[in-house]
């Protein structure tokens, strides 16, 4: 069947990330206060911006490769386990405007101490989608990529402060130029022969309620 | 959630799409990050293709000797044909007539190295492109009125010179060099048809310009041909080719001149970015037969 490998590869990691909330919906019944944040990365949003050329090409690094207005948005289900959405829309340059989506799970290693006020490691992971749109030729190159997060969250009152790691493992890649079949490729790095392995940074200023 | 988180969760979202509709670049410049090369290669097919061009893209060590550069030029031309003989355009790099810069004396060396549109470097290649039967594209440091060009000329079959395309968006090693760059005009927009190919001639950086860009977008381009002189290693995706919609063929230089390394990465790709042949790390040439759908 035509793209077998894909779509069990996808199902695989789906199953995998959401196999415990729905676990954790059905067996906890703790209620916890201020399970749900919302948030963005500051750092993200200079980079829809006129800025300088040399900071512009390699600083979307240190902000997740997430460009312009951006909304990071989670819930707590278990006191040491959240789902998180993030949402990013921005011109990436003059030619291009990009959407993306994240969805995934948090695991704090340190139970109760993220809904307690303190502060904690985690373990995530996710599925990234995105839009790359050529504004000239009007045509879309879509993909979607699984990644891994390891991260620190400070909690302040009712402000979390995030700061993680992610490092991308797989895309699965589609356009909507004709004659052109989908891909599926390893991605630890955009450019290997540059850098074998190239995880980005995220830091997200979240508020809880 | 009370009707005052709501309230504010409303105006968050709202700023965030105003951000999103004013995130913008004021300048001319494209700044591409590594963002723009993230993906898979996708599977693009011109099995069906009506149109083709046998093409061939060089990485070549230039040396500091204009003459023995256009030598090497005519060799390497003459080589590839007798590797593949059904190759009917030969792309060579970005001033390949000399080196790309000398650190130690910019201006003066490439006025040294500098040559009319004819002179004799033209008339040289143009001869071997007749005796081929092939058109060849190389990069050379143009001189007109005094003012020095980062110009690429292609050459026809025939050993006429069927375009000249000026740098337009010439870089700080540009302007060391004394270089001059083409005015955003119509003029500097520079298409030829071939096999009734669309083709866009530009130079270097020249794909960070979003006024060219467009101007080839606008016109649908539909075959890039890209000498530079670059030290970047092989991509896994090619972001040019994206940029325009277009297939690319990207010529380059090798080896070290001073302190710099050229990479010699060079390839073809298709409009979906997809890398069909090339490679990095040596001087060499490869073809492909491009299908245009």
């Amino acid at each position: 069947m035509k793209h077998t490998k894909q779509i069990t590869f996808a199902i695989a990691f789906l199953v995998f990330m959401f196999n415990n909330v729905n676990q954790s919906f059905a067996q906890d019944t703790t209620i916890h206060a201020a399970r749900w944040y919302i948030g963005t990365n500051p750092l993200a949003i200079p980079m829809g911006f006129s800025i300088k050329a040399e900071i512009k090409r390699f600083a979307p690094i240190a902000a997740g490769n997430e460009y312009g207005a951006n909304l990071a948005g989670g819930y707590f289900f278990r006191p040491n386990q959240s789902v998180e959405g993030r949402l990013s829309l921005s011109n990436i340059h003059q030619v291009a405007f990009v959407g993306q989506f994240h969805l995934g799970t948090n695991y704090f290693l340190q139970k109760n101490k993220i809904l307690n006020g303190q502060k904690g490691w985690y373990v995530g992971g996710y599925a990234k989608y995105w839009d790359f749109y050529n504004r000239l030729t009007q045509v879309h190159f879509h993909n979607i990529s699984p990644y891994l997060s390891l991260g620190y969250t400070k909690a302040m009152n009712r402000f979390l402060f995030d700061f993680r790691l992610n490092q991308t493992l797989a895309v699965y890649s589609w356009s909507s130029l004709e004659h052109t079949r989908a891909g599926i490729d390893w991605m630890l790095s955009p450019w290997p022969e540059f850098i074998p392995v190239l995880p980005t940074l995220t830091l997200t200023v979240s508020y809880k309620f | 959630m009370s009707q005052i988180l709501k309230t504010k969760t409303a105006r968050f979202l709202t700023l965030l799409l105003l951000l999103s509709l004013f995130s913008c670049q004021k300048d001319d410049t494209i700044v591409q990050s590594l963002f723009d090369l993230s993906g898979a290669p996708l599977k693009y097919d011109d099995s069906e293709a009506n149109r083709h061009l046998n093409v061939v893209s060089v990485s070549m060590i230039c040396s500091k000797d204009k003459t023995e550069n256009t030598e090497t030029i005519c060799r390497k031309a003459t080589e590839a044909k007798h590797a593949y003989p059904n190759a009917e355009l030969i792309l060579f790099g970005e001033s390949v007539l000399g080196w790309y810069i000398d650190d130690e004396n910019p201006e003066p060396y490439q006025r040294s190295i500098a040559e009319t549109i004819p002179g004799p470097a033209t008339d040289s290649i143009a001869q071997t492109a007749r005796k081929l039967n092939c058109r060849i594209g190389f990069g050379m440091t143009e001189i007109n009125s005094g003012k020095l060009y980062n110009s690429f000329v292609l050459v026809d079959p025939e050993g006429e010179i069927q375009a000249v395309h000026r740098k337009v968006n010439i870089t700080p090693d540009d302007v060391l060099n004394g270089i001059t760059p083409a005015a955003k005009v119509d003029s500097s927009v520079t298409m030829v048809q071939i096999n009734n190919i669309k083709v866009g001639l530009i130079i270097c950086a020249d794909v960070n310009g979003f006024w060219l860009t467009k101007q080839l977008t606008n016109r649908n381009v539909e075959l890039i041909l890209h000498p530079m002189a670059s030290e970047v290693p092989m991509f896994a995706i090619d972001a040019v080719s994206r940029q325009f919609n277009a297939w690319e063929v990207f010529a380059n230089r090798y080896g070290n001149e001073l302190e710099r390394a050229y990479s010699g990465t060079a390839f073809i790709a298709d409009p979906a970015g997809t890398i069909r042949v090339g490679d990095s790390g040596r001087e060499d040439f490869y073809y492909c037969k491009i299908g245009v759908n």
